[in-house]
């Protein structure tokens, strides 16, 4: 499948359908999402911005797809662009931050094409965690009787009317993403490091603005503020930034214990793509929880 | 007998580990002459580098700052390992403020340190970084109840680094 070749040239929906036929066999292959923080770590007396990027693409941190946001004059986006449901989907991205303090600040972000942006102000000490967060989405996947691979956007239930005749090897799918990433303005704090009992999420060994390479950290995958219940579908994969200059991904592959445990060592500064998935079987079909984290390491 | 034989062994052992804890906490103290060497480059601009030097335990452990050269904190950060360390904690309840000095020229800089430790050994660490420059970390595993003397090779941000440890033990 030509992934990288067709894109280029299609719309978002198309993407999407792309996005989803890989989901269809290895759902960690879904596309990657990220935020890219302009700083993970600032000091001194002043308040400091930190820009925010976020966008979807293959390419880690080389933005390809929007997420949202308004245009640059302002406009949100129109019912009838929101009629299309991925647009719909971008419609309701929304980006925020939760203070050292716990404070849930809404970001307005600006849709720049490729990638959306956003920044806040950093004036208190201690650990910010940045959360760009999507609806669920509901996807029906397919067959036709000649074998061909097909979605409709919506639950079972919501699209059965529009299935054709011949609709064969029919799932259901709803994805639970979450996009993440930390940033200290002085000493760390760890409010914001503990799960919010929300989808799929981490416990960080180490506080993640405290990563020197070749130094060892380990986490554990939390579903709904609890320890996965096994590993057989979850995932992890660690990706370092600029796979556009390298030949492989050379993503990292932790293995993953019966309680959602892994660990890793840098192996050098950078910065790097956490992706996890876990998927459940739910009376409705199958929920894959996602995360997205982005992770600075520092040089020794 | 048999019993009696061990537990005469296990006093033995228990004397033998007592011994070794009150050498490790006899309050002998150690000194510590470090000769930084601050190179000249030939950069343009030229800005004085920010300097870290400080005290870990073998394990990693912060023990304590000895010297903090720089002139804005909003930089601080970009001493990576001391600021994870030792920096963020002090200059949030403004312990840098007995310790700390300006930024200095290129130059042999003398640094002295005293104190008493319980550890055998330490980590001494020395992080330079330079606005517009690099950035060089070196530690130095250091003995510190034995008088002896360490030379660090020079990096892209120090020259070579002479590192004189003197203990003086409890009279």
């Amino acid at each position: 499948m030509n992934i990288f070749a067709s894109i280029k040239t299609i719309s978002t929906s198309a993407v999407c359908v792309l996005a989803i036929n890989s989901l269809y066999t290895v759902p960690a292959n879904a596309h990657s999402r990220w935020v890219i923080p302009s700083h993970t770590v600032v000091s001194g007396d002043k308040p400091m911005s930190i820009s925010l990027d976020y966008s979807i693409s293959n390419d880690i941190f080389h933005p390809d797809i929007a997420l949202g946001g308004a245009s640059l004059s302002g406009e949100k986006q129109t019912k009838e662009q929101g009629a299309n449901p991925m647009a719909a989907l971008m419609m309701q991205t929304q980006a925020s931050v939760v203070t050292p303090v716990g404070e849930i600040i809404s970001l307005s972000s600006v849709n720049l094409g490729r990638k959306t942006s956003t920044f806040f102000t950093a004036d208190k000490a201690g650990t910010y965690r940045v959360e760009i967060s999507q609806p669920a989405i509901d996807v029906t996947l397919y067959k036709t009787d000649k074998g061909e691979a097909q979605r409709l956007f919506g639950t079972y239930e919501a699209v059965k009317s529009r299935l054709p005749k011949d609709a064969n090897a029919i799932d259901a799918l709803q994805f639970i993403n979450r996009i993440q990433t930390f940033v200290t303005h002085n000493e760390i704090s760890t409010k914001n490091l503990r799960p919010s009992g929300e989808g799929l999420e981490l416990t960080h060994g180490t506080h993640p603005n405290e990563l020197f390479a070749l130094e060892q950290t380990r986490y554990q995958l939390m579903l709904n503020g609890r320890p996965i219940g096994d590993n057989k579908n979850s995932h992890v994969k660690i990706t370092k930034a600029g796979t556009r200059f390298r030949n492989q991904r050379a993503s990292l592959q932790p293995s993953i214990s019966s309680k959602g445990e892994f660990q890793i060592t840098w192996p050098e500064a950078g910065v790097y793509l956490l992706e996890a998935d876990y998927e459940i079987e739910s009376e409705s079909g199958k929920v894959v929880y996602a995360l997205f984290l982005t992770l600075e390491v520092h040089p020794e | 007998m048999k019993l009696a034989h061990l537990l005469f062994l296990l006093c033995l052992l228990l004397m033998v580990s007592v011994k070794a804890l009150a050498q490790k906490t006899d309050g002998g103290q150690t000194k510590i002459d470090i000769k930084l060497n601050l190179p000249k480059l030939d950069a343009h601009p030229y800005h004085k580098p920010f300097v870290a030097v400080w005290l870990e335990t073998k394990e990693r452990s912060a023990i304590e700052t000895i010297a903090i050269w720089y002139d804005d904190a909003e930089w601080l950060k970009d001493l990576r390992q001391w600021w994870r360390k030792l920096g963020r904690k002090q200059h949030a309840s403004s312990q840098l403020d007995g310790i700390s000095g300006a930024t200095q020229k290129p130059g042999v800089h003398h640094i002295e340190w005293q104190g008493s430790l319980l550890e055998d050994h330490a980590y001494l660490n020395f992080e330079v970084v330079r606005e517009e420059g690099g950035r060089s970390y070196h530690r130095e595993l250091i003995q510190l109840k034995t008088t002896g003397s360490y030379t660090v090779k020079e990096d892209h941000e120090f020259g070579e680094i002479e590192i004189q440890v003197n203990h003086i033990a409890n009279p």
